[in-house]
């Protein structure tokens, strides 16, 4: 049953991108080229959606406990938040449809590489154990797929003045971007709060010390400060439009750096789960 | 004193700056390689560009940004008891006349609206009105933060110990190791006789370790107690938290004969990553020359016998290898390496430090305050009967008003329902 479950799970993992890929591409036949695609677009990636959690699900069988400590473990969970969110608006949220546009080619590309990086079986260290373990990545996959969703926004807003009239009309408003952006960077920002604090109480218990300045730990505190620097310049100086979608794809950079970057360039008590 | 501290430490320059320095600061230590490197550059010296998060700039730095936060979340907590119970919301582009008060309060009671306030001429209504205190709650629990963090700080009295299975416990008052004390700690040492019985290591399937559990004998004012330490489950007794240390293995003791000289050496090898793949270690032996060990667990034998492996090397060559699977003296390349001794070790962290609970619970607060701020932003209503009869309402949202037009709308259809009919 183990086998046949490890088995299931790459396969299940490559339908899930093709679906992802497929609800990008119709997405953008919609917006771009206004077919009217959009109801398919978002049951593609429910399906997908539905078929990546399978996949999940059955490593996590398998493994005898929650997949969460290679690479390809790691990637696959943040293409699931990631795709979530997507179809979350998608159904929810239609007039926001278009942040699929990111959310999906995100989650197709993070699912990707987790597959080239291999299915390997990794088991969990002794450390890794306990709830405060669990909500600290919980609450990073929920953030990372949040800051996607604010790179569409503020990607968007950044082309919007360029696009074609009918293409405009169809990506929306462009202060319903911008707002979107506030608030999702707004979620982010809680959430990698919350990842951050959990990590400490996980860390205190696993390490026996809450902070330490690891490489990891400092740039998520960076990256943390960043988004709040952005989000006080929204309250406090009204910023909005083109800037802070610039200030914002800086802070994504950070956010890439600290999730996926660091752990591989600088020497920290990280490295272990994401190799 | 609070006007000075509005125009100056709280001005929004000033915020950002302070984050930025931070952020600036942060940046630095990840970029330059931090102590124990020494620096060649002077500047980098000079300015401790290699010690960031010890400078005590970091520390004004950390300082100024607690004032900032302590005089905001003041100041907010102000604000927002204000905001809670003030008799009319703020002045609103979003108004209109209620022909039909039935119809809107019902409207407003089945959108969520609590009603606040009420006098002869006004009536106030808050939709989710817990969110606004989700500011202050946010600031409130950063700010218990930072005390907790100073109380750990200056309480702080923490260390490390190893211990060998079998060996007699180290008496109470050793001085621990990697000591850590704050300004009004006493000095990190042994809580009381403490000594290791035996170390119980599971395993994956695969082979990989699952859990590692340490037993050990604790021995305070002649009262023996059993203490059993898992990684990542600390325990709490008389004040002192014991951490049991995810580094363990086997430690041998070797004597060494290169020549004449005989010299004595131990080994804390780590343990194995899996039952399968080895541990490694280098030991500088002192005269040049490398010896390299490796170590594999034995699954044959409970608690693991395990197969040493040592190379010798000489000036990058390799001058020799053994393995001491069946022996405990033999050559190496042209040392002679006998083993004396191997004992299975284990880590122990102990902390009496103060301010932990407060500071966990702070985090709660953080993020009750931050769900509050991002999942129920307020809208409130405000009704005002003026002179004539007439009465107007106000709506307003705390935050993404945009966001809500549409139930702003439902109110004022549902206000002006008489009309319609």
């Amino acid at each position: 049953m183990t086998e046949l479950l490890l088995a299931a799970d790459p396969v299940l993992h490559l339908l899930a991108a093709v679906g992802y890929l497929l609800a990008f591409v119709f997405l953008l036949l919609q917006t771009r080229f206004g077919f009217k695609v959009g109801k398919v677009a978002m049951w593609v990636g429910v399906f997908a959606l539905a078929v990546h959690l399978a996949g999940m699900i059955a490593r996590w069988v398998a493994l005898d406990h929650v997949p969460v400590v290679t690479m390809y473990d790691n990637l696959s969970w943040y293409a699931l938040a990631t795709a979530a969110i997507g179809s979350y608006l998608m159904v929810y949220r239609p007039s926001l449809s278009q942040i699929g546009l990111a959310l999906y080619p995100a989650a197709f590309a993070t699912l990707v590489w987790g597959l080239y990086t291999g299915p390997r079986v990794e088991n969990l260290p002794p450390t890794f154990s306990g709830i405060w373990f669990i909500m600290h990545i919980a609450f990073y996959y929920v953030s990372f797929g949040a800051s996607v969703a604010a790179l569409g926004a503020s990607v968007l807003c950044l082309v919007w003045k360029r696009l074609k009239p009918d293409v405009m009309e169809r990506m929306g408003d462009l202060e319903q971007l911008d707002r979107f952006a506030y608030r999702y960077v707004g979620i982010t920002f809680a959430f990698w709060g919350f990842g951050m604090l959990t990590g400490a109480v996980w860390a205190f218990s696993a390490w026996g010390r809450y902070w330490a300045w690891d490489p990891i730990e400092t740039w998520s505190l960076v990256t943390w400060l960043i988004l709040g620097l952005y989000l006080h310049l929204r309250r406090f100086y009204a910023w909005k439009g083109a800037k802070t979608a610039w200030l914002y794809l800086l802070s994504f950079a950070f956010v890439l750096i600290s999730l996926f970057a660091s752990s591989l360039f600088f020497d920290t008590l990280h490295a272990v789960y994401f190799q | 004193m609070v006007g000075w501290l509005r125009i100056h430490l709280l001005h929004p320059k000033a915020i950002i700056a302070v984050m930025l320095f931070a952020g600036i600061a942060m940046m630095v230590g990840l970029v330059v390689p931090q102590s124990p490197v020494v620096s060649q550059n002077p500047a980098v010296e000079l300015l401790g560009l290699n010690r960031v998060f010890t400078m005590w700039w970091l520390e004004v730095i950390a300082a100024i940004a607690s004032l900032q936060l302590f005089a905001a979340t003041v100041i907010m907590i102000r604000r927002d008891f204000r905001r809670l119970t003030r008799e009319i919301g703020p002045a609103s582009a979003y108004r209109f006349s209620v022909a039909s008060p039935e119809d809107l309060s019902s409207a407003l009671s089945q959108l969520g609206y609590v009603r606040l306030r009420k006098s002869t001429k006004t009536t106030r209504f808050v939709c989710h009105p817990w969110g606004l205190v989700g500011p202050s709650l946010l600031h409130f629990g950063m700010c218990v933060t930072v005390v907790s963090v100073l109380l750990v700080a200056l309480t702080n009295s923490s260390g490390l110990m190893e211990f060998f299975e079998g060996e007699p416990p180290m008496p109470e008052g050793t001085p621990l190791e990697v000591p850590q004390q704050g300004l009004l700690a006493d000095p990190p040492v042994l809580p009381g006789d403490f000594g290791l019985r035996e170390l119980q290591i599971t395993y994956w399937e695969n082979g990989q370790p699952r859990t590692i559990i340490g037993d050990y004998s604790l021995t305070v004012d002649g009262r023996q107690t059993l203490v059993e330490l898992v990684v990542n489950e600390p325990r709490m007794i008389d004040g002192v938290r014991y951490f049991q240390e995810h580094r363990v293995g086997y430690a041998f003791a070797l004597t060494v004969t290169a020549g004449e000289e005989a010299t004595l050496h131990r080994l804390d090898m780590p343990l194995p990553p899996s039952q399968k793949e080895p541990s490694y270690l280098d030991t500088d032996l002192g005269n040049g020359d490398l010896l390299q060990a490796k170590v594999y667990h034995d699954p044959q034998v409970p608690g693991g016998s395990p197969e040493l492996v040592l190379r010798l090397k000489r000036a990058g060559q390799v001058i020799g290898q053994q393995s001491f699977a069946q022996t405990s003296h033999a050559m190496v390349g042209d040392i002679d390496v006998r083993i004396d001794a191997m004992r299975r070790f284990s880590t122990v962290s102990f902390d009496r430090s103060i301010g932990y609970e407060p500071m966990f619970f702070s985090f709660v607060v953080i993020f009750i305050g931050s769900l509050l701020v991002y999942l129920t932003p307020s809208r409130e209503i405000t009704l005002i009967k003026h002179e004539d009869g007439t009465v107007v309402a106000y709506w307003h949202a705390a935050r993404f008003a945009n966001l809500y037009i549409e139930e702003y709308n439902k109110l004022q259809t549902a206000a002006e329902a008489k009309e319609s009919v």
